[in-house]
């Protein structure tokens, strides 16, 4: 448990330490010029556009950070043999990748928590923590599927090729779904029957991220966010990337 | 990637059991989870044009086109067809406006104005794409006059306005000697009086257009000659008519 801790702690110290932290204020801070920019542009209901802009463009840059940050930090482990000499303790793999995947979930928490924190001053505070606790969500699933893809791929640019087409697909896999069924597609067509058949059986593994973190649930007005269902989809995906990543770390020859 | 791999037999015992297990749950919530409803959302508004600009990334033109995409996909959200009587008319000719503002030499914001979004069978909404074509014309009659034209068309033939369709083709008309408008394009305003029964006037046009020189090619001469011909025809009939009928009733009241 110690070891666990220690790695967790150590994952959290490296992000402090590669000031990828300030980074993320400044990258917020332009995304705040931006949204004040664009609502004073907008000849009404510029309220919207503030909280909109920011919040959509906060949540990708985030993400895109998370990716980043996860993907750099265990290639340079892996590269450098450092996961050999922590194996070479009495840590087991298990206890490393998990203890590696707490410490990216915290900096997680903390990047969400500072992305949110603008946010109470342009809407409503139950709502801003929903969209918090969302996007600490989102950004703890991108870092599994992003840990396992680097663990497995051990490139950089792989890892984060592979991160970035999960995320693109897991964000418009419900919109596809409904074109595959819209009436414009021809069920007397095999294709069309195959492809339907295909997204709905993809849509089957992948978490529906176009239903976390939305910028439209910090509208004035908006209806109250489900968050359990969030939960729910995150806490199912993040076991099964777990599961997948720790095969195939038990697998290779470290 | 070419690494050694350890056989499955070296794995921990509970580890393919989780993998499966996840798998298996993975689906089951896959399958469990509500599925996607789809929603009509409304068309929104178009943001400023200074927030396209600045959207654009120095790239109007190519922004220009991937919003008209997406525009002219609304009426087909995922999972659901929008009819475009439920668009909102004034967004689309907003959204249509701002397009043509980033991109002012991109013609397909006026094709789906005048083919596309005037095609509905709802007057209001015709007017309405016709209002934003004539506007978009008198700001470039050098490269839109075709949408007006088609806009003429519309007016004529889907809206029954003579009127209207008069006034569009004499903006056609008076469009300046510099934008190279064919010359069947500033003679609309001709037909249009003819089936407005305006003979007389679209006879005096059309001797004058004939007069004038400003048609040179033979076959248009010719063609123009035969419509004038037979205005005049049409005029000699309708006077005709006219004095049979007149001497009748004035013969009437003798008897």
């Amino acid at each position: 448990m110690k070891a666990f801790a220690s790695i967790a702690r150590f994952t959290l110290l490296e992000a402090w330490r590669t000031r990828i932290w300030l980074l993320a204020l400044i990258a917020l801070g332009a995304l705040l010029l931006l949204g004040e920019f664009a609502a004073g542009l907008a000849i009404t209901d510029s309220a919207s556009y503030r909280s909109g802009i920011y919040a959509a463009l906060a949540r990708l840059v985030c993400v895109l950070m998370t990716m980043l940050f996860v993907a750099q930090s265990l290639a340079r482990e892996l590269a450098e043999r450092l996961l050999d000499l922590t194996l070479a303790r009495p840590v087991s793999r298990a206890q490393w990748f998990l203890a590696r995947l707490s410490g990216f979930a915290g900096g997680a928490a903390v990047l969400a928590a500072l992305a949110s924190a603008p946010l109470l001053w342009q809407a409503p505070a139950p709502a801003v923590l929903a969209w918090g606790i969302s996007l600490a969500l989102e950004l703890t699933l991108v870092a599994a599927v992003c840990q396992t893809c680097t663990v497995t791929l051990r490139q950089v640019t792989l890892a984060v090729s592979v991160t970035s087409a999960f995320y693109l697909l897991a964000r418009a896999i419900d919109a596809m779904v409904l074109m595959s069924q819209a009436p414009a597609a021809d069920p007397t067509q095999w294709i069309g029957r195959v492809v339907s058949e295909a997204v709905a059986l993809i849509a089957l593994v992948l978490p529906a991220l176009d239903r976390f973190t939305s910028s439209a649930w910090l509208r004035a007005g908006a209806n109250a966010p489900e968050l359990l269902p969030v939960v729910l989809d995150s806490a199912v995906f993040i076991t099964l990337v777990i599961a997948v990543g720790l095969f195939d770390l038990y697998r290779s020859e470290a | 990637m070419g690494r050694a791999q350890r056989p499955l037999g070296a794995l921990p015992r509970a580890l393919p059991a989780l993998l499966l297990a996840s798998i298996v749950l993975q689906v089951a919530w896959g399958t469990l989870r509500p599925a996607p409803q789809a929603q009509v959302r409304a068309l929104p508004a178009a943001p400023p044009q200074a927030l396209l600009e600045v959207a654009a990334l120095g790239e109007p033109g190519v922004l220009a086109r991937l919003l008209m995409l997406w525009l002219q996909a609304f009426d087909d959200q995922p999972g659901v067809s929008v009819p475009f009587r439920a668009l909102d008319y004034a967004r689309v000719a907003d959204w249509l406006a701002r397009l043509l503002e980033l991109d002012p030499g991109f013609q397909y914001p006026l094709l789906a104005a005048t083919r596309v979004y005037g095609e509905v069978a709802d007057p209001a909404r015709q007017r309405r794409m016709i209002a934003f074509v004539r506007r978009a014309y008198a700001a470039d009659p050098g490269r839109r006059w075709p949408w007006l034209a088609h806009a003429v068309y519309l007016a004529r033939h889907r809206l029954d306005d003579l009127e209207l369709a008069l006034a569009l083709a004499r903006e056609l008309a008076a469009a300046p000697p510099s934008a190279p408008l064919p010359s069947w394009a500033r003679q609309m305003h001709i037909f249009v009086l003819a089936d407005m029964g305006e003979l007389e006037s679209a006879k005096v046009l059309l001797g004058g257009l004939l007069d004038s020189g400003e048609i040179t090619d033979p076959h248009e001469r010719w063609f123009l000659s035969r419509r004038l011909d037979e205005l005049e025809h049409q005029l000699d009939a309708d006077t005709a008519g006219g004095d049979a009928g007149a001497a009748a009733s004035s013969a009437a009241p003798s008897e």
